[in-house]
């Protein structure tokens, strides 16, 4: 038994301990925003906040979120109106859009912690996260938007 | 209006434009508004769907025939019938076309395909969306003049709305939709009566791509995503060299795998099924196959 909140809502899960996050957000809850790429962490497309931290949700078991807080795409904002996500459209980001939550994920918790990054800190700190697509150039300039208008 | 039953709605056909893509059109009145069909759907006993459907509240429904992989043929093609027919791009409401290339097919080397590779969709598209729009706005033209007691020739037409310049009358898409009739024959479209490119209102210009609010939110829908009743998940290891096939694999270790319900020997490789697909993926990193290597191996 598993008990942690996912975007606000408090979750309590029969489910075995070691199961990848992914897995669980994905298929016992629903939230399928958050994707499958690599399976191994080193893609980013299932990359959701733990607690406010980015983690791979595909390498960390469900146990690591006991009693934390668990954010998706989903809940990164009710209405999509979370300062990237408007960038994002304003930018016309994603492509095929199969990284994009884990790309908006990763950069939302940049933004939590530094509100005026520079393109060395984007690129840092975005680094982990492939994009096949090669929307790079798009979502440093959404950052630096979101960054300038959030 | 939900069959192709010709006594459900007023029907008519008329092939024009000849080897213009094989595809022609017809219009339909329905309850719920113009559509614009094609032939291929009207002739075959099956539920109706339609390339254009425009409904007394004014959206205008556009169905899109080119998957949408992040190149935005989803926004592009229905913004060609858009163009032609003058509609109101901010009133245009975009469905995807059922996979039946019969009905939604662009004709190459005398096949019918949907299929969208090489940057080709727009190209292998174009014409045949163009005429589907411009035929839409004859109708939608047509019908206006018999309301109005004037010659169609006469008027004009803005985004969503047929204009009669002498009088300054307008009467929106929407509100022809309501009362609109289809004639006996339908109006052809000569290549000649193709909008030019300086008349374009929305061909060239930078419009947003209709499928990105979705994949900022999460609800965008991939494959992966599909869930259905009592579903089970597949995967499978493949061989390692191509053409080798699979001898034997530890079966009833991998079978005793929780969720695990059974392993399947495929051509090239095995596949597990289980309950889930985590359950899949950790039986097949499980998966000892013995294989024998294929022609390319000798």
């Amino acid at each position: 038994m598993v008990q942690f909140s996912v975007n606000g809502s408090s979750q309590r899960l029969d489910v075995e301990a070691d199961t990848p996050l992914l897995w669980v957000l994905r298929d016992m809850l629903g939230l399928t925003g958050t994707k499958y790429g690599c399976g191994i962490a080193q893609c980013g497309a299932c990359t959701v906040h733990v607690n406010g931290e980015p983690v791979r949700s595909c390498s960390t078991p469900v146990s690591a979120a006991e009693g934390k807080r668990v954010t998706t795409i989903e809940g990164l904002s009710p209405d999509a109106s979370h300062p990237l996500q408007k960038a994002w459209v304003a930018e016309q980001v994603p492509q095929c859009g199969y990284c994009q939550s884990g790309q908006i994920m990763q950069a939302a918790a940049l933004l939590a912690k530094n509100s005026n990054p520079s393109r060395a800190e984007i690129v840092k700190h975005m680094n982990g996260n492939i994009c096949r697509c090669g929307t790079y150039h798009r979502i440093i300039a959404a950052i630096q938007r979101a960054s300038k208008e959030g | 209006m939900t069959t192709a039953s010709k006594t459900g709605f007023e029907l008519s056909r008329r092939r024009f434009l000849q080897g213009a893509g094989g595809l022609t059109f017809c219009i339909a009145i329905g309850t719920d508004g113009i559509r614009l069909i094609s032939d291929a759907q009207a002739s075959a006993a099956r539920t109706i769907n339609s390339w254009v459907r425009i409904a007394p509240d004014g959206v205008v429904t556009i169905l899109s025939a080119g998957a949408e992989m992040g190149q935005g043929s989803m926004t592009s093609l229905p913004l060609i019938v858009a163009e032609e027919m003058d509609a109101d791009w901010s009133k245009v409401a975009i469905e995807w076309a059922p996979a039946d290339a019969g009905v939604y097919g662009y004709t190459m080397g005398g096949n019918r395909l949907m299929a969208i590779v090489g940057s080709r969709a727009v190209m292998l598209y174009f014409d045949q969306l163009r005429i589907a729009g411009a035929q839409v706005r004859k109708v939608l033209l047509a019908n206006a003049a018999q309301k109005w007691g004037v010659d169609a020739a006469s008027l004009r037409t803005e985004p969503g709305f047929v204009v009669d310049p002498a009088s300054g009358r307008r009467m929106s898409y929407g509100e022809i939709a309501g009362f609109g009739s289809v004639p006996a024959t339908l109006p052809t479209v000569e290549r000649s009566e193709l909008k030019e490119k300086s008349q374009y209102r929305l061909i060239g210009k930078s419009v947003p791509r209709r499928d990105i609010p979705a994949k900022v939110n999460g609800t965008a829908q991939y494959a992966m995503d599909v869930r259905l009743p009592n579903m089970v998940y597949a995967t499978a290891r493949h061989s390692p060299v191509h053409g080798g096939s699979p001898e034997g694999w530890n079966a009833d270790k991998v079978n005793a795998m929780r969720g695990v319900l059974g392993t399947v020997r495929l051509p090239d490789g095995v596949a597990v099924i289980a309950d889930s697909l985590p359950h899949a993926l950790a039986a097949r990193g499980a998966l000892e196959v013995a294989w024998k290597p294929g022609p390319a191996s000798r």
